[in-house]
């Protein structure tokens, strides 16, 4: 047997710990509900006026609304949303942000300096405020809410993927590696990258469970929506006139938010399971 | 120096922002102010054109704008038309409240939890925090201001639901807020005070033969207490608009709100004059927390430097 190589793949070094398992737990009953949601057909959109607030059960799984209309089947096509925005705003930023990051540790000097001033001037960017503002004001639906969050959210990465790169950077085989004259680009795909992808990673999962949070309060308050499809946040904002007498309608698609976050949470490993990768963190931090 | 520029160009933002959105200004201010149903809106948005002086190029605009600003004079709400000061300066001291009170309530709860997990962090306490503090974020805010209204309110009726009339109004929201910033805070101080006492010099520290509670108090708390400065400093600056969720929840006149109506009203030097404002907040917090830091452990200057 080999041993370990220091730029192995990370994922065949992946082993599972029981966080992760739990998260993966939680994200596959998610999606085994909404896919039996998705495969009864129903529209998000249909009335049922004789039918408003039934309970869970019978034809509707998750009972029905204010307006008669499946509880389930809004909840699906919310939880679908989200994830869609908020994976892509992460993939957006992380893969910026870490690119750029390692850019300016591997280039040094100028670019390095203009490329940490951004940073610096993002990081210290109200980006909530910002989402709102260009949400509210471009009233086009979710896109202009995902791409300025995702504007000020790359800082954290470039600042993370250039302080691990820097660590790498100063290990003898990749200056052995820069000595034998290969390009840049390889040395970064071949040593750099592996190295500091589970940590991106994890910082990514942080972020998208971040992200969810922050698209889901930005649509409660009623930004970024495109009236006829349902989103969560905005499904909690309409059932609260209801909440004294119907309590049960708050739950679905509160449960279903906090149930996407809390799996990423475990993914991300907020506990005090990564010791040994904080303190690589660390090294280089500031 | 660096903050200012921070603090200009949030400013600047606001108004490019504001300058190519889709739609006619004039006609939305106009509709605004008169309603959307008069006959003569077009007439009226071409006599709001010519007051505001939005015909003019958008570089004189921008000139323009920078001299009022510069001089302190940001106008007059164009909804409600009063002046946009005190209108926005009564936000920020709701925000400065609310802020106030959620922070200490979350301060009370997390230095104890958080010191109490740094000191065992392997006991079950610790275990049991980490589980609960993750659940509690993962709940969004508003959703727990809904739990507490509906069991402390509706249900028990021991609290107003919404408002801020009386001291009692505040103590739902300042809860609900003060439950979000407990958990990543009382983590934070729990892991930094665990790797803290870990360190080399606490334990040359116990070896020079210092009881422990001496090494927590001579080394332990001082060194610990940075990261948590600047989390904490960050958490205070997100207050101040990052809780509109919370506050429009609840009625809160915070500067949350008031960027939301103006948002949807599209009220301008509102929006202007609060982006001014909330610029202005981050950079002397950041500022503050730097200086801070820097007090707390004058090495951070060295780190910095490498």
């Amino acid at each position: 047997m080999n041993t370990p190589l220091p730029h192995g793949s990370p994922f065949l070094r992946f082993s599972i710990s029981k966080p992760h398992a739990l998260g993966l737990f939680i994200y596959g009953g998610t999606a085994a509900f909404l896919l039996f949601v998705l495969l009864r057909g129903t529209d998000p959109g249909a009335q049922d006026l004789a039918n408003t607030f039934s309970l869970p059960g019978g034809k509707y799984v998750l009972g029905t609304d204010h307006l008669g209309r499946d509880v389930a089947a809004r909840v699906t096509r919310g939880a679908l949303n989200s994830l869609m925005y908020a994976s892509a705003c992460i993939c957006g930023t992380a893969s910026i942000g870490t690119f750029l990051g390692m850019w300016a540790a591997w280039a040094g000097n100028r670019v390095e300096t203009a490329i940490l001033t951004a940073t610096d001037f993002t990081m210290a960017f109200p980006g909530l405020l910002f989402a709102l503002f260009v949400g509210g004001l471009f009233k086009l639906g979710a896109w202009p809410v995902v791409l300025s969050l995702a504007l000020t959210g790359w800082a954290e990465y470039c600042r993370m993927g250039r302080a691990l790169t820097r660590v790498i950077i100063g290990r003898s085989y990749v200056e052995a590696g820069i000595l034998s004259g290969y390009p840049s680009s390889f040395l970064i795909r071949k040593y750099v990258l592996p190295e500091i992808l589970p940590q991106i990673t994890t910082t990514a999962s942080f972020g998208m469970a971040k992200t969810i949070l922050q698209i889901s309060s930005l649509n409660f308050v009623g930004i970024g929506l495109t009236p006829p499809i349902p989103e969560l946040g905005a499904m909690i904002s309409e059932s609260l006139p209801y909440v004294r007498r119907h309590p049960f309608v708050v739950f679905p698609p509160a449960v279903l938010t906090s149930l996407f976050v809390f799996a990423l949470i475990l993914f991300s490993g907020s506990g005090d399971a990564g010791k040994t990768k904080r303190n690589t963190f660390k090294e280089g931090y500031f | 120096m660096r903050g200012l520029c921070v603090a200009g160009s949030v400013a600047s933002l606001c108004f490019v922002v504001v300058h190519f959105m889709p739609g006619d200004v004039a006609l939305e201010i106009a509709m605004a102010r008169y309603g959307e149903s008069d006959i003569r809106i077009t007439e009226m948005a071409d006599r709001v054109r010519e007051e505001e002086g939005l015909s003019l190029s958008l570089r004189l605009q921008y000139l323009n704008w920078v001299a009022r600003v510069a001089s302190l004079d940001f106008g007059i709400s164009l909804v409600d038309g009063r002046p946009v000061l005190p209108t926005v300066g009564g936000a920020l001291r709701f925000s400065a409240i609310l802020g106030v009170a959620a922070l200490a309530i979350s301060l009370c709860v997390a230095l104890p939890v958080g010191i109490v997990c740094g000191l065992f962090p392997g006991g079950k306490f610790n275990f049991v925090m980490a589980i609960c503090s993750s659940l509690i974020i993962s709940v969004p805010a508003f959703v727990w201001g809904i739990v507490l209204v509906v069991v402390f309110a509706l249900k028990l009726r021991y609290l107003p639901v919404a408002g801020f009339a009386s001291p009692a109004h505040i103590v739902l929201p300042a809860t609900t807020i003060a439950l979000t910033l407990f958990a990543p805070s009382s983590r934070i101080i729990a892991v930094s005070l665990s790797e803290t006492i870990e360190s080399p010099y606490c334990a040359f520290a116990r070896h020079k033969g210092l009881n422990e509670f001496c090494v927590l108090l001579l080394h332990g708390f001082r060194n610990a207490s940075v990261p948590v400065v600047t989390y904490v400093g960050m958490q205070t600056a997100s207050l101040f608009g990052g809780a509109m969720a919370v506050e429009s929840l609840f009625n809160w006149p915070g500067v949350g709100s008031l960027f939301l109506r103006s948002v949807t009203t599209r009220d301008i030097p509102v929006l202007q004059a609060a982006g001014i404002a909330m610029g202005l907040i981050y950079v002397t917090v950041n500022t503050a927390v730097d200086l801070l830091c820097l007090y707390l452990r004058p090495t951070v200057r060295l780190e910095r430097l490498g």
